[in-house]
C-alpha cells in the first residue's frame, strides 16, 4: 500500500491514461460519423432508426442508467460507509420491474417520446405536451449538470490535477473548466451529428468497457482474498476501524443519534424517502423511456430490459467486491485523503492491484484503463441526457405546438440538432458556474422529480379511464414543483453543516439558513403528492374524457396494432 | 382542437386505425388479455414493492435482525440483500417467459382477427412496423 502521496496518477501512468482518453474520443468520434452517414428522417434521429436488437438496446440502456456517479460512487460508499452503499443499489435495481411492466405498453403506444402517450387520449394536446416537454427538460437538465460538475471533479482526479498544481500550464480551477467545455462539446457533436444511432452506439461501447472494467476488478480483488468473501468482508470491517458495524446498515443511511429520537426518526424516513424515488423514478426518467423506442417491437423492448437488469444486477455485484476490496486494500485514510466523498476509491483500488501484480508500470496500466472507463461513461452518459431532452423540445414542443403537429421531418430534426447545442451549451455555462458547488443532490431531485411528475401521467394516462388533459398537467406540474420546492426547504440546500469541521454541506455557504422540510429526499411526499395533483386535476375539471380513446389506446398498446 | 378530424402525421389519429383499434376493443380475446396482463402486473408489482419494502423497512428498523451473524463475516443483511438480487432475476425471468408463453400468442390472434376483419385492407403485423 504505498499509495501515500494524494496524487492518483503521476509521470508515465498520466501519459497513458491520456492515451487511453484520446483513444475513447477517438472510437466515438468515428461512430458518430458513421452514425451521420446513416441518419436520415425522424425515426434514424429520434429513434435509431428502431432497429437495434434486445440485447443492443439492452447493453445501451444498461449503460444510460449507469453513470460515473454509479460506478465510482455507489463502490466509494460502499467503500467508506460498507453496508449502506449495497441498500443504494438494491433499490436502483429494483426499479425495473416497474420499468419491465411498462416498457411493452410504451413501445407500442408511443413513438419517440413519453409525451406521445400521453397526449393520444386528451382532446386539448398542446398543455399536455408542454407540461411533458418542461418536465423532460428540467428532469434531464439537473441530471445533466450534476454529471457535468461531476466530470470536471472527476477527470481532475483521474488525472491527478490537484488544486494548487498546474496541469499542462492551466491551474486546477481552469483545468476544471475545460473539462467541462470538452465533455460538454462531444456531448454536443455525438447527439448532433450521431442522434440517437451515435449515442446508442456510443453507450454500447461504453457498457462493454465498464463491465470488463468491473469483472477484472472484481476477479483481481478476489484472488487477493482465495476468493473467500467471508475473508474479504472481514479484512475491509477491520481496514474501515469500523469494525463488523462496516457490515451492517446504519452508517450512512438512517443513523440513530444517540438523546435525538426525532432527528434519528427524519433520519430514517429520509432514508425511505430516498428509496421510494429509487424504484419509482427509472419508469419516468426521459433518456430511459426514450430509448424504448429503438426497437422494432414490444418483444424486443421486454428482452431489451432484461438485458438491462441482467447487466445492472450484475455489475451492482460487482461493487459490493470493489467498494470492500478498496476498503480493505487501500484503506479508509488514503481513500478519504485523496477524496472525502470517496469517488476515488475504485482508480486508488485500481493502482493497488495493477502494482501487486507487476509492479509500478502495473499499477499505472490498470489505474489508467479504470480511469478511461469512467471517461466513456461520463460521456455516453451525458450524451443520453442531451438527447433526451433535444427530443422533447423537438418532437413534442417545435413540432406538436408551434407548428400543431404538422411540421416537416428534416425541419423538426433540424431543431433536435439547434436544440441540442442550445441545451449544450446552457449545460455548459451552469456547470462551469457551479464547478466548486456541492451538486450532488442534483441527481437525487431528478429522480425524484421524474417519479412524482412522470410516472402518475404514465400510469393513469394508460390505465385510468377517466384520465384527462388537466390531470396530466396537474398531475405534472405539482410533481415537478413539489419535488423543487421541498429540496430548496431542505437541509441540502442550506443549513447543513459538518458537526467536526464545522464546514456547511449543504449548496449555500454556512450562515445562510432557510431550510424547515426535515428531510433531504423528497420522494416521500412529493411523488404521492404528483399522484394526488394528477387524480385532483381529473376531477375537479369539467372536461370529459373520451372513452373511445382510452379503449384505442389500451388496444394500441396491449397488442401493438398499427405501432409504429 | 378537434381531433380525428385534422390531418395529424400519428397513424394513430387516422379514422381508419381508430376503427379498428375499437374493434379489437371489443374483442372477448382482448378483453381476456387485459384481464391477464392487469392480474400478473399486479402480481408482480405486489411481491416486488412488498418484498423490497420489507427489506427497507429490515434496514431501519429491525437492525438486530440484520446485524445477525450467519457464517463468518456474512450476516443476514447481506443475505437479504442479495436475496434481492436474486427476486429480481427470478421475477425478470419469469414475466419474460409468462409473456411469451402465454401473452404473446394471445396478442398475435387478436392482431390477426383484427386483419381479417379488415378484409382486403393491409394487414398489419404482431408489434407493428419498422
Amino acid at each position: 500500500m504505498s499509495l501515500a502521496s494524494a496524487s492518483a496518477v503521476s509521470g508515465n501512468g498520466r501519459a497513458v491514461t491520456f492515451a487511453l482518453f484520446a483513444g475513447i474520443v477517438c472510437v466515438t468520434l468515428g461512430i458518430t460519423v458513421w452514425a451521420r452517414r446513416h441518419t436520415d428522417g425522424a425515426a434514424d434521429f429520434y429513434a435509431g432508426g428502431r432497429a437495434f436488437s434486445g440485447r443492443q438496446n439492452g447493453l445501451a440502456l444498461a449503460g444510460d442508467y449507469m453513470s460515473a456517479a454509479t460506478f465510482l460512487g455507489i463502490s466509494g460508499i460502499i467503500a467508506l460507509s460498507g453496508y449502506d452503499g449495497f441498500l443504494y443499489s438494491v433499490g436502483s435495481l429494483v426499479a425495473w420491474l416497474p420499468v419491465l411492466l411498462l416498457v411493452g405498453l410504451m413501445r407500442n403506444a408511443g413513438r419517440f417520446t413519453m409525451a406521445d402517450v400521453l397526449a393520444y387520449r386528451p382532446l386539448r394536446r398542446p398543455p399536455v405536451r408542454i407540461a411533458a416537454a418542461t418536465s423532460t427538460v428540467m428532469v434531464s437538465v439537473f441530471y445533466l449538470i450534476a454529471q457535468m460538475v461531476g466530470a470536471g471533479a472527476l477527470v481532475s482526479l483521474l488525472l491527478g490535477i490537484r488544486p494548487g498544481t498546474s496541469f499542462l500550464g492551466m491551474s486546477a480551477g481552469t483545468a476544471k473548466v475545460m473539462t467541462i467545455v470538452l465533455v460538454g462539446a462531444l456531448m454536443m457533436l455525438y447527439v448532433v451529428y450521431g442522434g440517437m444511432k451515435g449515442t446508442t452506439w456510443v453507450q454500447i461501447v461504453k457498457t462493454a468497457l465498464l463491465m470488463s472494467g468491473g469483472v477484472l476488478m472484481t476477479v483481481l480483488v478476489l484472488s487477493r482474498f482465495g476468493f473467500d468473501v467471508s475473508h474479504l468482508f472481514g479484512d475491509a470491517a477491520r481496514a474501515s476501524g469500523k469494525g463488523e458495524a462496516f457490515l451492517e446498515p446504519g452508517l450512512r443511511f438512517g443513523k440513530e443519534i444517540a438523546g435525538h429520537p426525532s432527528q434519528t426518526m427524519a433520519g430514517k424516513l429520509d432514508f425511505v424517502s430516498l428509496a421510494l424515488a429509487l424504484v419509482l423514478g427509472p419508469a419516468g426518467l426521459p433518456h430511459i423511456v426514450n430509448r424504448f423506442f429503438t426497437v422494432p417491437d414490444a418483444r424486443t423492448a421486454r428482452t431489451s430490459v432484461n438485458w438491462a437488469i441482467g447487466l445492472i444486477g450484475g455489475f451492482f455485484l460487482m461493487t459490493l467486491a470493489l467498494g470492500f476490496g478498496a476498503a480493505a486494500l487501500v484503506g479508509h485514510k488514503e481513500i478519504v485523503a485523496q477524496d472525502p466523498a470517496g469517488n476515488a476509491a475504485v482508480p486508488q483500488l485500481a493502482r493497488e492491484l495493477g502494482q501487486h501484480l507487476a509492479g509500478r508500470v502495473g499499477g499505472n496500466i490498470v489505474l489508467a484503463f479504470v480511469a478511461s472507463v469512467a471517461f466513456a461513461t461520463i460521456l455516453a452518459v451525458v450524451a443520453g441526457l442531451v438527447m433526451a431532452s433535444s427530443t422533447s423540445l423537438a418532437h413534442d414542443y417545435f413540432g406538436h405546438v408551434l407548428m400543431l403537429g404538422r411540421p416537416r421531418e428534416r425541419q423538426e430534426v433540424a431543431v433536435a440538432r439547434f436544440a441540442a447545442v442550445l441545451i449544450g451549451s446552457a449545460a455548459i455555462v451552469l456547470a462551469a458556474f457551479a464547478k466548486n458547488l456541492n451538486v450532488a443532490f442534483l441527481v437525487g431531485l431528478a429522480f425524484a422529480m421524474a417519479a412524482s411528475a412522470n410516472l402518475p401521467a404514465i400510469v393513469f394516462s394508460l390505465f385510468w379511464r377517466r384520465f384527462n388533459a388537466a390531470g396530466v398537467v396537474a398531475g405534472i406540474y405539482g410533481g415537478l414543483i413539489s419535488s423543487i420546492v421541498l429540496v430548496a426547504f431542505s437541509p441540502v440546500v442550506s443549513g447543513k453543516v459538518d458537526a467536526v469541521t464545522g464546514h456547511s454541506l449543504s449548496l449555500f455557504p454556512r450562515g445562510i439558513d432557510f431550510h424547515w422540510f426535515p428531510l433531504e429526499n423528497p420522494g416521500l411526499v412529493s411523488i404521492p403528492a404528483g399522484f394526488l395533483c394528477a387524480v385532483a386535476g381529473t376531477l375537479l375539471s369539467r372536461e370529459k374524457s373520451d372513452p373511445a380513446r382510452f379503449a384505442e389506446l389500451s388496444a394500441r398498446a396491449l397488442t401493438g396494432a398499427g405501432a409504429h | 382542437m378537434v381531433t380525428g378530424s385534422c390531418p395529424s402525421p400519428r397513424r394513430g389519429t387516422d379514422p381508419r386505425d381508430r376503427a379498428r383499434y375499437m374493434a379489437i376493443a371489443q374483442d372477448e380475446k382482448f378483453v381476456l388479455l387485459r384481464g391477464k396482463f392487469g392480474k400478473r402486473a399486479f402480481l408482480v408489482i405486489s411481491v416486488c414493492f412488498g418484498w423490497y419494502l420489507l427489506y427497507v423497512m429490515a434496514s431501519i428498523f429491525a437492525r438486530d435482525l440484520m446485524d445477525h451473524r450467519l457464517v463468518g463475516h456474512i450476516n443476514v443483511a447481506l443475505v437479504f440483500g442479495v436475496l434481492q438480487f436474486a427476486s429480481t432475476f427470478v421475477i425478470a425471468w419469469r414475466y419474460a417467459r409468462y409473456s411469451r408463453e402465454v401473452l404473446d400468442p394471445l396478442t398475435a390472434q387478436i392482431v390477426a382477427d383484427a386483419a381479417e376483419r379488415a378484409g382486403s385492407a393491409t394487414p398489419s403485423q404482431t408489434g407493428g412496423g419498422r
